[in-house]
């Protein structure tokens, strides 16, 4: 009788489960488009807005919080780039470089910030000179000698000469904001569409709009920005209606939004997903692993499979929207057979059959150190492992928020598999700067080529524009001949909005978001 | 009570025993089949668990992969059982030498009395003191990632209840007359503890450990799945259910696959540790 | 009152050893602390400024000089900035804890309310069918990792049935929700089954025989005498799990993007965020020792046969 009792009641329960594993809720929309007030409201979901991500606050001035400060339509730049990666008038109207050392620049009239004070080439000036003191890389990116301000004109004087002074003026740490507002809490006043109320660091941001907005009627009465950083709660999020756009999702949740319900809004950028190799490693500074590294990464399957194809395969430094970019360039390309051979004939050979190559008693370990913040770059590291595997390599993997302090030391590491923005403000100098040169603070793997310090001195010194792009290319050829960078792709943006939101584009800079334009139907 | 009720209750008794001894030979079954699993991991899986073919990322459930693959193309199925043993190995292995920590020092420490025992019960109390998961997860901070590192954070917050458990059991049996008949007999204190003292506190502390396993498979499994357990591409189930997430909705099987077998082990331990705990104490 | 006192006075030593051992911790981590501050704010350190910024931290002073310190900028407040994000880690803990507290509120009410009417029904239908079914879910519930629990109640609650929000912004029933499920549900699996065993050993008493002998109907023997008697039992039992849940939240907080410390301990974890970790071992540690005295002294007034018994704490 109790086995009876035992089974029915297990029975039961097993139906019970099975009925709400099963259940499925009438498709409830939830209504959170108009408010009962008739203010229109809008929800932004945002995998990277967080001091991790060193955007503690949206303080233009302060490491890369610029980028929430563009991003959400809080401040605007000097200039603005184009879909073309071109510098177009915004705040200012227009610049002319008098001489080598000289730009003249003249700020739009009409122009205000947010709490109506209007922006003329003094409040532009005050704005630029904090700056330069208190930002940790404009100070050296832009060299400013003098500022002079009259009317709406500026006048700017760098010690140096900067050919590309007007598009680092348009990096985002470059939005004007009234210094005189201040910045208390993180907030500061822009003469963007929306004007921030509430910031909680990692937590969210709450704006409203821009009454003075100078350009045009911001549509939406109010933004919450909402800091999530897990990907797949953002999916989640988005799905049950918490938020009405996604920014950073998880590309394994993709196909979940792939109906009429959603649309997708995705651009080419230049944030290159590549790998940085360190010198001071005795089995790096060996040509024929470096190359053999270079031929044994299946770039097109880790884009195409590992990325669902939300990516493009990488060859040098630049995607190929820019005219320096993409093929222009020749590198490695995946073969493990000649990858076999290179490291056979340097000498690398499998003497003790456990699959791993050695030479000279050391054996072909490599320790690949990345993070996980970007979700492209565990994917890369695993799939990297296991195709370099098979050539004889032992990949170590180290994935780790703590990765800063293991490539800062010489020692500690062989490989570095980063992310980073190779040509953010349209001049393909930025990348090389940072991270080629003897003095660069990004050459973590102490890299050094005469050429390269031959062809930097050259740009440098180079204004035109496709004199510059030849420059570049050539840089970039001898980065890869050497092998000191691979380039394994470029980051396809997408935000992905409900149906019913309009206005909200990516944009290949992965600088603009909310405009004026925005609104939800 | 009648002396006919009293024979039914002790036939009762006696059917639940049999009940009892039954369900231990079946669940340990189960558990050495487990074990096993762990064991000869690389014997039973039919494909290579690191092995990845792109060409066969995200293959839903077939005969040729029972469990589906992963975005790597990996078979799940394999990865699964070569999991079992950085999730189950690792897990006996933690309750043992907590066990064995434990009980060596409540057992000194109760059997020595005195300061040393203030002093000892002092330190367990202290580490009780910590909520149990905010401390392995400082530990782990501090330790950073890997299988063995959160083993080690887990092992420092649960000796002393083991060591509380053989305390007041070797307390109870200092004063006990066979214990007191070998003092008289001139037995040196280690050979009370051996031949008196642990063989009889033998049953507490594998009752504790038996109903420990199935907790600390999970919280060994929670550890991993915040990223402070073992590191990709090491197959263990709670970094391959964390890596997976993202799947739920579209690949459900490479999450539900090691959310499953953590699930069907931790029962398996569970109903191990009941059982074990019933045998040894009917009541 | 001899009693309260005693224990007061042994939660001294406790609470030295809690806030020594999170400094130990913090300087177990290493010198690379400093060095990998001013790494996180993007500066190209030398030698030189190392010493000096230990320097100006006390680093270079005995440690138990350090300690000493420490303790007494603790005392004012004063637990240093985040590594991350530079604010006042006094600040950043005390304007998390409360979602934290919610929570675990939250979730110790939803337990109660599951397991003690569950836990008495099993008892009553002691081996028949209902206390099998409950048994059986009980058993579930106690075999599931709450992670894993999270992410089924993310799909079923939130997108099949759309019952509930995702993710939580404002401290309100139907943000906590999800949650508070997630956690209830593990710990209801576990009180459950304590409730049902003290209901059982109180039936199972003489007194309730002589109820019985006597006429008194059974529900009102159970509602006056057993639900009362095992009541100290089960709230003794849920304030012993304060420790657990402390903890436990850390993951489902992490999952469901509620705003608590446990989510911020989380995330200091993953970015070496040591100061952040330090006050949070260490609140926690404090929070949990002083609930559980409280607990203990509590439990003494409500229980007058346990005052009787002596001041032993064995």
């Amino acid at each position: 009788m109790t086995r009876m009792k035992k089974a029915v009641a297990f029975a039961l329960a097993m139906v019970l489960t099975m009925a709400t594993l099963t259940a499925c809720g009438g498709s409830k929309e939830k209504a959170n488009e108009a408010a009962a007030d008739g203010k229109k409201t809008f929800t932004f979901g945002d995998t990277t807005f967080n001091a991790e991500n060193e955007e503690a606050t949206i303080d233009p001035h302060e490491a890369y919080c610029g980028w929430a400060c563009i991003r959400y339509g809080v401040g605007e730049t000097l200039f603005k780039l184009n879909d073309n990666m071109e510098l177009e008038p915004w705040v200012a109207e227009s610049f002319e470089n008098v001489d080598e050392l000289t730009w003249k620049v003249v700020i739009k009239e009409g122009v205000t910030f947010s709490n109506g004070k209007a922006v003329d080439a003094a409040a532009v000036k005050a704005c630029i000179e904090d700056l330069v003191a208190v930002h940790e890389r404009a100070a050296g990116d832009l060299a400013i000698d003098t500022i002079e301000a009259d009317g709406q004109t500026l006048t700017i004087k760098t010690q140096t000469p900067k050919p590309t002074l007007m598009n680092y003026l348009s990096d985002p740490y470059g939005c004007i904001i009234d210094v005189e507002a201040g910045n208390e809490g993180g907030i500061v006043v822009g003469t963007g569409p929306y004007v921030a109320t509430e910031l909680v660091t990692s937590d969210h941001l709450n704006l409203v709009k821009n009454d003075n907005y100078w350009n045009g009627e911001p549509k939406i009465d109010e933004i919450s920005v909402i800091t999530i950083t897990d990907g797949d709660t953002l999916a989640l999020a988005l799905q049950n209606g918490d938020i009405d756009a996604a920014y950073g999702m998880a590309y394994a949740n993709y196909p979940v939004f792939e109906n009429d319900d959603y649309v997708f809004t995705g651009t080419p950028t230049s944030r290159a997903f590549y790998c940085q190799m360190n010198y001071n490693s005795p089995v790096i500074k060996d040509d024929a692993v470096r190359k053999a590294l270079a031929m044994g990464i299946d770039k097109e399957g880790f884009v195409n499979t590992l990325l669902n194809g939300n990516g493009y395969v990488g060859v040098g430094a630049f995607p190929d929207n820019f005219s320096f970019g993409g093929d222009v360039v020749t590198t490695e390309t995946y073969d493990p057979e000649n990858a076999k051979k290179v490291l056979e004939d340097a000498g690398w050979k499998d003497t003790d059959g456990d699959g791993i190559r050695e030479k000279g008693g050391q054996k072909l370990t490599i320790r690949w150190i990345s993070y996980s913040s970007r979700q492209e770059l565990p994917l890369l590291a695993e799939s990297a492992q296991a195709t370099l595997k098979d050539i004889g390599f032992d990949i170590q993997l180290n994935v780790t928020a703590d990765h800063g302090t293991i490539v800062s030391e010489k020692d500690g590491w062989d490989v570095y598999a980063a992310a980073f923005v190779t040509c953010g403000i349209g001049d393909p100098m930025y990348f090389f700067t940072t991270h080629c040169l003897d003095d660069s603070s990004k050459n973590r793997g102490g890299y050094h080529s005469d050429e390269m310090q031959t062809l930097a001195e050259e740009m440098n010194n180079t204004f035109d524009p496709e004199e510059r792009s030849d420059i570049a290319i050539k840089m970039q050829q001898q980065i890869l001949d050497d092998n000191a960078f691979i380039f394994c792709s470029f980051l396809r943006m997408s935000i992905i909005t409900k149906s019913n939101v309009t206005g909200l584009k990516a944009h290949p800079s992965d600088y603009y978001e909310f405009t004026a334009d925005l609104d939800i139907q | 009570m009648t002396s006919e009720n009293r024979q039914v209750s002790v036939r009762n008794l006696k059917i639940k025993k049999c009940n009892t001894k039954i369900r231990l030979i079946v669940f340990s079954i189960f558990a050495i089949g487990l074990i096993a699993v762990a064991l000869f991991a690389d014997s039973l899986c039919p494909y290579d668990p690191y092995a990845q073919d792109l060409s066969q990322s995200y293959q839903g459930l077939s005969a040729a992969h029972i469990m589906g693959t992963d975005a790597y193309g990996r078979d799940m199925f394999s990865r699964v059982i070569v999991g079992a043993r950085a999730s189950i190995l690792s897990t006996l292995a933690l309750v043992f030498i907590i066990a064995l920590v434990g009980t060596a020092v409540g057992t000194v420490s109760g059997y020595i009395g005195g300061k040393v025992d203030a002093v000892v019960m002092r330190i367990s109390d202290f580490f009780l003191a910590f909520p149990g998961l905010v401390f392995a997860l400082a530990v782990a901070a501090l330790l950073g990632g890997g299988v063995l590192n959160a083993i080690i954070a887990l092992a420092v917050i649960s000796w002393p209840k083991y060591a509380r458990v053989a305390r007041s059991q070797t307390l109870s049996l200092k004063v006990s007359s066979f214990v007191q008949a070998a003092v008289l007999a001139g037995d040196n204190p280690p050979q009370i503890i051996f031949r008196h003292i642990l063989p009889n506190i033998f049953g507490p502390i594998l009752v504790t450990a038996m109903l420990d396993i199935g907790t600390m498979t999970m919280e060994l499994a929670g550890l991993s799945f915040l990223g402070l357990g073992a590191q990709p591409p090491i197959a263990e189930w709670g970094s391959m259910m964390s890596n997976g997430r993202s799947m739920l909705q579209t690949y459900p099987w490479v999450v539900l696959s090691p959310g499953l077998a953590i699930f069907i082990s931790v029962v398996i331990f569970n109903l191990l540790g009941d059982t074990v705990r019933d045998y040894f104490d009917p009541k | 009152m001899k009693y309260t006192i005693k224990r007061i006075l042994q939660l001294i030593p406790i609470l030295f050893a809690i806030t020594f051992l999170s400094f130990a911790m913090m300087r177990l981590a290493g010198s690379d602390v400093v060095e990998q501050k001013m790494l996180n704010t993007g500066q190209v350190v030398s030698d030189a400024q190392l010493e000096a910024a230990k320097a100006e931290l006390g680093l270079d002073k005995p440690f138990l000089v350090q300690y000493v310190t420490w303790l007494n900028d603790l005392l004012h407040g004063d637990m240093g900035v985040s590594f991350v994000s530079g604010m006042d880690v006094f600040d950043t803990f005390t304007s998390k804890l409360p979602a934290t507290l919610f929570l675990t509120a939250t979730s110790i009410i939803l337990t109660i309310i599951i397991s003690i009417p569950l836990g008495i029904i099993s008892a009553v239908y002691k081996n028949r069918f209902w206390d099998y079914f409950i048994r059986f879910f009980s058993f579930i519930g106690n075999s599931m990792p709450n992670f894993f629990v999270s992410l089924v109640l993310m799909y079923l609650l939130g997108i099949k049935l759309r019952l509930f929000p995702i993710i939580s912004r404002e401290m309100c029933f139907e943000g906590v929700a999800m949650p508070t499920i997630t956690l209830a549900i593990a710990m209801s699996a576990k009180y459950l089954r304590q409730v049902r065993t003290t209901v059982l050993d109180e039936l199972g008493k003489d007194y309730i025989m002589g109820a019985k002998a006597r006429g008194v109907k059974f529900s009102t023997t159970l509602w006056k005498s057993v639900l009362r008697e095992s009541l100290v039992t089960i709230i003794t039992l849920l304030a012993l799990s304060i420790g657990s849940l402390l903890g436990g939240t850390a993951i489902v907080e992490s999952i469901f993007m509620w705003d608590g410390v446990g989510k911020m301990a989380v995330d200091a974890i993953n970015m070496r965020d040591y100061p952040i970790i330090q006050a949070y071992v260490m609140w926690m540690a404090i929070i949990y020792v002083t609930v559980n005295l409280v607990t203990d002294l509590s439990y003494r007034l409500l229980d007058p046969r346990i005052r009787l018994e002596g001041t032993g704490n064995d």
